[in-house]
């Protein structure tokens, strides 16, 4: 067992940088996903942990071992660092059986037959294929080609298993499955997993640790709840949670202990988290954000402010509503079902200690969660 | 996150001591990754192929200019004080600017543009109509018709030359006449010998080209787009013109390069039709300067006609290039509505058929059938004989050759095909599927590239030239390669080389077919690089691997052109075999070998398809 650290790794092809001086630690037991959309370098990170991309720049420790460095050359190859590998599209081979696949990894490290046997049963039986052993991948849906999968990298038990993008290719149901599947596997085997998604559903529901990119950059390393509350920035804030969390782009102005923030025709008062502690110039560019389901309609107890019913779509469960005051556009999770009336009214408040602040220039975050205490309309002037 | 960057520079810190002042860091990081470079496979593998492109493609070719401005040993005398190996201008001027060339260069050089390019309008044509009216009209007996129409281009390129000879042959060259002038019929020159027979041959071999690329393209062809122009009101012949046409034009067009580069270097057609009456094309005067020992004259004329193809095939790219997103636009589309052809229906459907019939069935039975004739040019049935596939050796008869299948020379010349297929397919497919491997590995890098522009080289080399550049090579002795000129294995270097371009395509769309992740698998898994290759990829390649053999072993065993200037009678093959008969002037023996060579090639072609399953079209090289 070990963790995995990564200390300034950059990948660049040609102009193209693709990782950008890294520094990621992997703890040790870990359920770690790389969160970011297409073209992060989330699946160039994982190929590097790997051993199948050199790095252009910096150092990996599998643990006690170094196992890259750019700076002395050294590099070691994918099976000396302890490490199995689930591909997206699973890579097995197809002229071998499910327990040809299986006892392939075991046979390289020159295991004794009776021992591979034993352990290709013992993978198989964890995954739940025994009855496929003899059966060739061509023959197995997709489903159960993912467990072949992941019972060919358990077999030889790696430090680490490293996961690509692996339930990309499943439909919704399988997906489900095979997410608690998983998760299970890490509670029981306590392996280090790095999984490498676009799907934050997928990374907030599984990891214990989430670590946002873009870009080739690191954004946030987070426990996935706290990720979700407390992004560090816009990006964060955006890319995690469904639908993307509503911002509302206004100018700042503190005033005794509280921030006023005017956008549009709206000037709303918020009460400053204790926690916070950021200096604001006066009339600073700022995003207001608010997660879809801490919006509240028609709450007497809150300072509320009016808005428009643009739509609103019933799913049986909860209600998203669009509203609309000006320019300003909003969508609302509510846990009822309703359908409201387009263009009826609707008072709207917020869920207190739940507003956040970013910066509108950088998209960093200033505040922890505010309360809105206070909604005026803006005077004329 | 602050307080963990100092922990991490922290830790930066702490590794970057433990190696003070041992060896400086860039000595070792040279040499930790120099030796990981050279242990790398894929590496080791480009630089080996590297060097077998050099050795195969490139010191011939530049061995070919050598050759062209270096005095050979027969021309001493006829330049002034001229020394064996000296540079000279002697060859040059000889073939470009002399009272000769207009023999030598000038007319042949005329007579294959004119040649190559009427060929390829008549075999475009026919292509095309053939290819329109088996995709797209409710024409019956299409699978029939498609199949067979694609037979003319697998039969040996001289067959139907040979059928037309056994046609319409008059007396102008004296021996026996055809089967018209049997009956009575006067035939002037011009229809027995020359241009005219020779364009109408070539078009017959060579119009499949089209039909294939033409006929997939109306097939991938989205037939929405001309319900589109029909909704708008366009009639069927404005339809054809400005939609069907302007989408298959690009198809069209690398047709047309195709056709006219083969045109350029054809061979055996021009020799069996256009030497009887001294009508040259650069490729049969090239031949002739070869035999009458001017092989300079020959080497700078082969130069020629390689600077023709690679011309044709950058104006090609040019073009192509341009226009190629035509193709791409196309769509899965629903299934094309066919053109109901009505009344006309049964009489297009025999047209075909008595088009396919006269161009397959009708050459390959005249063939045959004068093969059964003692006397040649007498049709009637007491002149019926075996003696020309089982007959005892008779005084008298063909210089007293006994049949061809009694006669050891049939056999040894089978054997040597059969062996020069063998090796050369084995050969490619090993080479075929080590490029693909390696040029899909190293993608992006500049060797990769370098290797597959490399491998693509031999194509633009017309066979005979390729055969020229191989004699100029390998005819005397150079440093520590020795003479190969009639050796066995001169022609199978060659034969290799000149597939390559098929074999390097078919084992790289095989390895991307098959992704890297299916080695990437093997190499976490703990294999190393000859264990994945043996146990994950070459098993994984099988039918790629089959295709990669196959089409060198068919296209080796009917090969003539490259291989009537390397081969010797102690290396005679099939193909060469029929060659020397017929210039003999032993035509029945000369089609009874190219019949035999037609069952053989015939039964290989059905056996690759059935086997790999595969089209026509990846043969379209061979």
């Amino acid at each position: 067992m070990a963790d995995i650290r990564l200390e300034g790794i950059t990948k660049r092809w040609g102009d193209v940088v693709a990782v950008d001086e890294l520094d990621l630690t992997i703890e040790d037991g870990s359920f770690t996903c790389l969160l970011g959309p297409s073209g992060c370098g989330k699946t160039t990170t994982l190929r590097m942990v790997a051993g199948l991309e050199e790095p252009t720049a910096g150092r990996i420790h599998c643990g006690q071992k170094l196992v890259h460095c750019s700076e002395r050359g050294i590099s070691v190859g994918p099976h000396q660092r302890g490490v199995g590998l689930i591909f997206q599209s699973y890579a097995l081979w197809p002229h071998m059986t499910v327990a040809q696949n299986i006892a392939f990894g075991l046979e390289m490290q020159k295991m004794k037959q009776p021992q591979i046997t034993e352990r290709v049963r013992e993978a198989a039986s964890w995954m739940q294929i025994e009855e496929y052993l003899h059966r060739y991948p061509s023959e197995l849906s997709g489903g159960q080609q993912q467990r072949v999968a992941l019972a060919r990298s358990l077999a030889p038990r790696p430090d680490c298993l490293l996961m690509d993008e692996p339930l990309s290719n499943l439909d919704a149901k399988l997906r489900l499955d095979m997410r608690t599947e998983l998760k299970r596997i890490h509670a029981m085997t306590k392996m280090t997993i790095l999984y490498v998604t676009h799907d934050q559903l997928e990374a907030i529901s599984m990891a214990t640790t989430v670590a946002v990119m873009k870009d080739g950059k690191l954004q946030q390393l987070e426990d996935p709840l706290k990720l979700y509350k407390h992004p560090n920035n816009m990006f964060v804030a955006n890319f995690v949670g469904s639908p993307p969390i509503n911002a509302i782009s206004g100018q700042i102005y503190a005033e005794q202990g509280v921030w006023r923030v005017r956008a549009g025709d709206m000037v709303l008062t918020l009460q400053k988290n204790p926690e916070d502690d950021v200096k604001i110039k006066d009339g600073q560019t700022v995003t207001v954000a608010v997660r879809s389901e801490d919006i509240l309609l028609d709450d007497p107890s809150a300072p509320s402010m009016a808005m428009t019913v643009y739509s609103s779509l019933p799913t049986g469960s909860d209600t998203f509503v669009r509203l609309t005051r000006g320019d300003v556009g909003i969508m609302a999770k509510i846990y009822e079902s309703d359908n409201l009336p387009v263009d009826s009214k609707a008072s709207v408040s917020f869920r207190p200690e739940r507003i956040l602040l970013f910066d509108g220039d950088t998209g960093n975050r200033i505040s922890l969660g505010s309360s809105l205490v206070g909604f005026n309309e803006a005077s004329a002037s | 996150m602050p307080a963990e960057k100092g922990g991490i520079q922290q830790m930066k810190n702490q590794i970057e001591q433990p190696n003070p002042g041992r060896v400086p860091l860039f000595l070792e990081r040279t040499w930790n990754r120099s030796r990981r470079v050279i242990t790398n496979p894929p590496m080791l593998l480009s630089i080996l192929l590297l060097g077998v492109f050099v050795y195969l493609v490139i010191v011939p070719l530049i061995s070919l200019v050598h050759s062209s401005i270096t005095l050979h040993s027969r021309d001493t005398l006829r330049v002034l004080g001229g020394r064996v190996g000296e540079l000279t201008s002697f060859y040059l001027q000889r073939v470009f600017a002399s009272n000769i060339s207009e023999v030598l260069f000038y007319r042949p050089l005329l007579n294959t543009i004119l040649i190559s390019f009427s060929m390829s309008a008549l075999a475009i044509s026919l292509g095309c109509v053939l290819a329109w009216i088996v995709v797209r009209t409710d024409i019956p007996f299409k699978k029939l018709f498609s199949s067979a129409a694609v037979v003319p281009f697998i039969l040996p390129s001289w067959t139907i030359s040979l059928a037309w000879m056994t046609i319409f042959k008059n007396r102008t060259v004296g021996g026996s006449a055809g089967i018209l002038e049997y009956f009575g019929v006067q035939l002037p020159d011009w229809i027995s010998y020359g241009p005219v027979p020779i364009v109408i041959c070539m078009a017959l071999h060579y119009y499949p080209f089209t039909y294939l690329l033409v006929g997939s393209a109306l097939r991938d062809f989205d037939t929405r787009l001309e319900e589109a122009a029909l909704v708008l009101g366009a009639n069927r012949s404005v339809i054809l013109r400005r939609v069907v046409l302007a989408v298959v034009a690009p198809a069209i067009l690398s047709s047309f390069i195709l056709t006219i580069s083969r045109g350029i270097g054809s061979f055996s057609t021009p020799v069996f039709l256009g030497n009887p009456i001294n009508y040259r094309v650069l490729s049969t005067r090239m031949f002739a300067s070869l035999q009458t020992g001017s092989p300079g004259d020959a080497y700078v004329i082969a130069m020629v006609m390689i600077l023709l193809a690679v011309l044709l095939i950058f104006l090609s790219n040019k073009v192509l290039g341009k226009r190629r997103s035509f193709v791409t636009i196309t769509g899965k589309a629903p299934k094309p509505q066919l053109v109901k052809l009505g009344k006309l229906r049964i009489p297009v459907a025999i047209a075909v058929g008595l088009f396919l019939f006269s161009v397959i069935v009708v050459p390959l039975f005249v063939l045959a059938a004068d093969t059964f004739m003692r006397v040649p040019g007498v049709y009637s049935l007491d002149n019926f004989t075996l003696h020309y596939w089982i007959g005892e050796s008779t005084p008298g008869l063909v210089d007293g050759r006994p049949g061809i299948l009694r006669d050891a020379t049939t056999w040894k010349a089978l054997g040597n095909s059969v062996k020069l297929g063998l090796s050369a397919s084995v050969l490619c497919g090993f080479f075929g599927i080590l490029i693909g491997y390696t040029v899909v590995r190293m993608r992006g890098t500049r060797i990769a590239s370098i290797l597959d522009q490399l491998s693509f080289v031999p194509y633009l080399i017309p066979s005979i030239a390729f055969g020229a550049i191989y004699l100029s090579l390998f005819a005397v002795r150079r440093g520590p390669i020795p003479s190969l000129y009639g050796s066995f294995l001169l022609i199978i270097l060659a034969t290799t080389a000149k597939n390559f371009p098929f074999a390097a395509k078919a084992g790289s769309s095989a390895m991307m077919q098959l992704g890297h992740e299916v080695e990437e698998a093997g190499i976490i898994a703990g294999a190393g690089w000859f264990t994945r290759m043996r146990r994950l990829i070459l098993p994984l390649q099988r039918s790629g691997l089959l295709g990669a053999v196959m089409l060198p072993f068919i296209s080796a065993m009917r090969e003539l052109s490259m291989v009537v200037i390397l081969t010797t009678p102690g290396t005679e093959l099939l193909t060469t075999l029929t060659f020397r008969y017929s210039d003999y002037g032993f035509y029945h023996m000369s089609n009874a070998v190219v019949l035999l060579l037609v069952v053989i090639i015939v039964v290989m072609q059905y056996i690759m398809q059935k086997i790999t399953g595969s089209d026509l079209s990846e043969g379209l090289g061979g």
